[in-house]
C-alpha cells in the first residue's frame, strides 16, 4: 500500500486525531486531574505530596453552609437573570427586527455590551453605583433623593441583575435576530391570507419556529451565567456577607485563596455536574421540538 | 585572478563577521537569565528605572513583572506548587504568606548568601522586619516594604468645620459627629469597611482596646470583651463614614477621600502616594498625616509590619543570579532610589539618608518614625492558613457592620471564633 492509498483509507482519522488529541489533552487530562485531586488533600505543596483521603472533600462540601448558599445564590442567579435576558433579548430581536432603517447603527449599539471586556465593565459599573459619588446617586441626589447604597444586602441582587443583563441581553438578541432572518416568508404570506394579524402572528408563527434558536441561546447564555465570576470580582467580591459568592467564585477562593486543592476540585467537579445537567437537558428539550416539526 | 582573491576574500569576510555575530550570539546565550515576580509599588519602578546598570555589570538578565498583589500569590502558588523553575525571585506578604510558603517549601534559605556577603549589612534592616521574614533561625526573605497603620486628615475639612485632629479613640467618636455633614455630602471617616477588607485596617483597633486576632499562646481570640469591643467601636466609626461604607473596598476608600468626602482616612502609609500626588488627588495640597488615635489602653497601638520581602524560589536553576539580584535591589542606593519612587524602605539607614528628607513629607516621616517605635508587628492573622481564617474575622466584621452588637455579635463572634480555632488545632 503506498502512501496516497494509506491516506485514502484513513482520511477520517487524519481529520480527526488533532481535535481529539486536543480534546483529551486540553479537557480530559485536566477534568481527570480534577476528579483525582477531589479525593485528596493538597495545599499547593511542593514538599508534602497529596494525601488520598477518599470521599472527604464531597462530604465536606455537602456540609458546608457556605456551598449550601454558594449553589443556592447560582440557581438564583441563573434563573432571573436568564429569564431577564430572554425576554429582553427575544422582545427587542423582535422589534429590531422591524426596524429597516440605519440597522446597522442600531444593532450594533446593542451589541457593544457584547465586546466590551467584563472585568472593565465591572469596574465602570461599579462606579457608577458607588454610593457616594457614583453617577446613579448623583442623579438621585439633584432631584433632592436620599443616596442609596446598591451594594448593600437590600439592592445588591438588583444592582447585580442590572449589570449582568446589560451585559448578557445582546448574545440572546444575537443569536435570536439571525434566527429571525433565517425564517422563510412563505408561512407569513399564507399567514396573511387566512387574515391573521400581527398579535396572532407573532404567537402562532414566529415564536413557535423560533423555540429552538431561543433555546440555543439560552443555552449559550445560560452555561456562561452559570460561570460567572468576573462580575462579582469587579462588583461585590461575593459580599455582602457573602450573599453573592457563587460556586465558580468559591472554586476560586478554595483553590487559590486558601490553597485546598481538594476540596476545590471536588467543588468544581460537583459544578461540572450542574451545568453538564444543564447543558444535556436543554439539548433534549430542543431536539423534541425539533422532532414536533418534523 | 584578482578577481578570485577578491571573491574569496570577501567570502572570507562575511564568513568570519557571521562567526564572530553567531559567537556573540553564544556569549549572550550563555549570559544568566532570572525572572522576577513582584507587586507593583515604588521599589518595582526604581528597580525597572535602573534595572539595565544591573544587567550590564552583572550579565544577569532579569525580567522584571509586576502585578497586583493578588496575581503575584497566584503566581508564586502555581510555580511553587508545580515546582517550576520559571520563577527565580518572587515577592510575598509576610504576614500572610511566610508561615504558609515555609510549610509548602516554597523558599530558598538565604542565610549562607548573607553570611559571605560583607557589604550588604543585613542588621541594618529593622529587627521587627528580619524577625518576620525569618523562622526559627533561616532566613526565607528580604523585607523591601515596611508599613503602618496611619490617619490621613483633610485640613480644609477641618478648618471649615472647626476641629482639630483627634488624638485618642473617644476623641474620633467626638469628632465623628461634629463633622458628619450628610446634607453637604461631608462625612468624618473613610475606613475599610467591608468584612474580609476591613481585618488588616482593624488591627490598630483591636490592639487598642488590649485584644488580638489571637492570644499569646496563638488560639482564637475575636470573641473576647476587648476584641468585642473594639469590632463595635470600629463598626460604628463606620457609620460616620459616607454612605455604603459598610460595603466598602480599598479602592472606594481612596476615590472617596481624594475627592473631599471625608475628613480622615485610617490605612496603611505606604499608600500615601495616593493621597499626596496632585494628579491623582484633588485634596493633595490639604493633606495632613497623623498617627492612629491613641488606644483605650492609654498608649499609640497602630500596626507596624512589612509589606513585602523579596525571596529566592527552592525550585530556581539560577540562585546564585537570584540573590544577586536581590542583594542589588534590597542594598543602600536602590533602597533610596526606592524611597524617591514612593517606597517605605525596611533599612533604618536609609531613612536618615539626607535625599530622603527632601522627598517625604516631614509629617509622614514623624508618623513613620513613631509607627515604628509603637507598632505592633502584625496586621493580619500570621498563622499558616492565615487567609481563611482573615476571612472568618472578616464574618465578625460583616456581622457588626450588618447593625449587631452586645449579645446578638458575640453569638456570631463565639461560633466563628470555634472555627478559627480548629484551623488553628490543625495547625499545630
Amino acid at each position: 500500500m503506498n502512501v496516497k492509498e494509506w491516506m485514502n483509507k484513513n482520511t477520517k482519522w487524519i481529520f480527526t486525531i488533532p481535535t481529539l488529541v486536543f480534546v483529551v489533552g486540553c479537557i480530559g487530562y485536566p477534568l481527570c486531574y480534577a476528579l483525582y485531586m477531589s479525593f485528596h488533600s493538597w495545599r499547593m505543596s511542593s514538599v508534602n505530596p497529596p494525601i488520598f483521603i477518599g470521599l472527604a472533600n464531597y462530604l465536606a462540601i455537602i456540609k458546608d453552609e457556605r456551598t449550601v448558599n454558594a449553589t443556592l445564590f447560582t440557581f438564583k442567579y441563573f434563573i432571573v437573570s436568564s429569564a431577564l435576558e430572554v425576554f429582553l433579548g427575544v422582545s427587542l430581536a423582535l422589534i429590531l427586527s422591524k426596524i429597516k432603517r440605519a440597522q446597522g447603527v442600531i444593532r450594533t449599539a446593542f451589541l457593544f455590551p457584547m465586546v466590551a471586556t467584563p472585568i472593565a465593565m465591572g469596574y465602570v459599573w461599579r462606579i457608577m453605583f458607588d454610593s457616594s459619588m457614583g453617577l446613579f446617586n448623583s442623579i438621585l441626589r439633584f432631584f433632592g433623593v436620599s443616596p442609596i447604597d446598591f451594594f448593600s444586602v437590600a439592592h445588591v441582587f438588583k444592582s447585580l441583575m442590572v449589570m449582568e443583563t446589560w451585559t448578557g441581553t445582546p448574545l440572546i438578541l444575537l443569536i435570536v435576530i439571525s434566527g429571525i432572518a433565517g425564517l422563510s416568508n412563505d408561512y407569513y404570506e399564507s399567514a396573511k391570507i387566512d387574515g391573521a394579524n400581527e398579535i396572532q402572528t407573532l404567537f402562532k408563527i414566529t415564536l413557535p419556529l423560533l423555540t429552538p434558536t431561543i433555546i440555543m441561546a439560552f443555552l449559550l447564555r445560560g452555561i456562561e451565567i452559570l460561570k460567572i465570576y468576573d462580575l462579582i470580582l469587579a462588583t461585590t467580591e461575593g459580599g455582602p456577607q457573602r450573599m453573592t459568592e457563587n460556586l465558580n467564585y468559591l472554586v476560586y477562593t478554595y483553590a487559590f485563596e486558601y490553597m485546598q486543592m481538594g476540596r476545590a476540585s471536588a467543588l468544581m467537579i460537583f459544578f461540572f455536574l450542574i451545568v453538564m445537567l444543564f447543558a444535556l437537558t436543554s439539548m433534549a428539550i430542543k431536539k423534541r421540538i425539533e422532532r414536533g416539526y418534523e | 585572478m584578482k578577481k578570485r582573491i577578491g571573491l574569496f576574500l570577501t567570502v572570507l569576510f562575511v564568513l568570519s563577521v557571521t562567526l564572530f555575530a553567531t559567537g556573540a550570539k553564544e556569549t549572550i546565550a550563555q549570559k544568566e537569565e532570572i525572572t522576577v515576580v513582584m507587586g507593583t509599588s515604588g521599589n518595582a519602578n526604581a528597580i525597572r528605572k535602573h534595572l539595565s546598570g544591573f544587567e550590564d555589570r552583572t550579565g544577569i538578565k532579569v525580567n522584571l513583572e509586576s502585578y497586583a498583589a493578588a496575581d503575584v500569590q497566584n503566581k508564586v502558588n502555581i510555580n511553587g506548587a508545580a515546582g517550576s523553575s520559571e520563577i527565580d525571585v518572587f515577592a510575598f506578604q509576610p504576614t500572610t504568606n511566610t508561615k504558609s510558603y515555609f510549610a509548602n517549601g516554597y523558599f530558598e534559605p538565604l542565610n549562607k548568601y548573607i553570611e559571605v556577603s560583607k557589604s550588604y549589612d543585613y542588621e541594618d534592616f529593622f529587627p521587627s522586619a528580619r524577625s518576620s521574614t525569618s523562622v526559627d533561625d533561616t532566613i526565607i526573605g528580604v523585607p523591601y516594604m515596611v508599613e503602618g497603620e496611619i490617619m490621613w486628615y483633610n485640613k480644609d475639612i477641618l478648618k471649615r468645620y472647626g476641629i482639630s485632629v483627634p488624638t485618642t479613640f473617644d476623641e474620633m467618636l467626638a469628632v465623628a459627629e461634629k463633622v458628619y455633614d450628610p446634607a453637604n455630602n461631608v462625612y468624618a471617616y473613610t475606613l475599610r469597611g467591608q468584612g474580609n477588607n476591613a481585618v488588616g485596617a482593624i488591627a490598630g483597633f483591636l490592639y487598642g482596646f488590649g485584644a488580638g486576632f489571637f492570644d499569646e499562646n496563638m488560639n482564637a481570640a475575636i470573641n473576647t470583651p476587648e476584641a468585642l469591643k473594639a469590632i463595635e467601636f470600629y463598626a460604628t466609626l463606620c457609620m460616620y463614614g459616607p454612605p455604603g461604607m459598610q460595603n466598602t473596598k480599598h479602592s472606594d476608600g481612596i476615590n472617596w477621600f481624594n475627592n473631599g468626602l471625608t475628613a480622615f482616612r485610617v490605612d496603611s502609609y505606604a499608600q500615601s502616594f495616593n493621597h499626596n500626588d496632585p494628579e491623582k488627588s484633588s485634596i493633595a495640597q490639604d493633606l495632613g498625616y497623623a498617627m492612629l488615635p491613641r488606644g483605650k489602653i492609654g498608649t499609640y497601638t497602630p500596626y507596624n509590619t512589612v509589606g513585602w520581602a523579596y525571596a529566592v524560589s527552592a525550585t530556581s536553576k539560577h540562585k546564585d543570579a537570584a540573590w544577586k539580584f536581590i542583594e542589588w535591589a534590597s542594598g543602600y542606593e536602590m533602597e533610596v532610589e526606592s524611597m524617591m519612587e514612593g517606597g517605605f524602605s525596611a533599612r533604618s539607614a536609609v531613612w536618615n539618608d539626607p535625599r530622603i528628607a527632601e522627598v517625604v513629607n516631614p509629617e509622614l516621616m514623624a508618623v513613620v518614625q513613631q509607627t515604628g517605635e509603637f507598632g505592633y508587628p502584625y496586621s493580619l492573622p500570621n498563622n499558616i492558613n492565615a487567609v481563611e481564617v482573615r476571612a472568618l474575622i472578616g464574618e465578625v466584621i460583616d456581622a457588626a457592620q450588618s447593625g449587631l452588637r452586645g449579645s446578638e455579635l458575640k453569638a456570631v463572634a463565639d461560633k466563628i471564633n470555634a472555627q478559627i480555632q480548629t484551623i488553628l488545632d490543625s495547625e499545630k
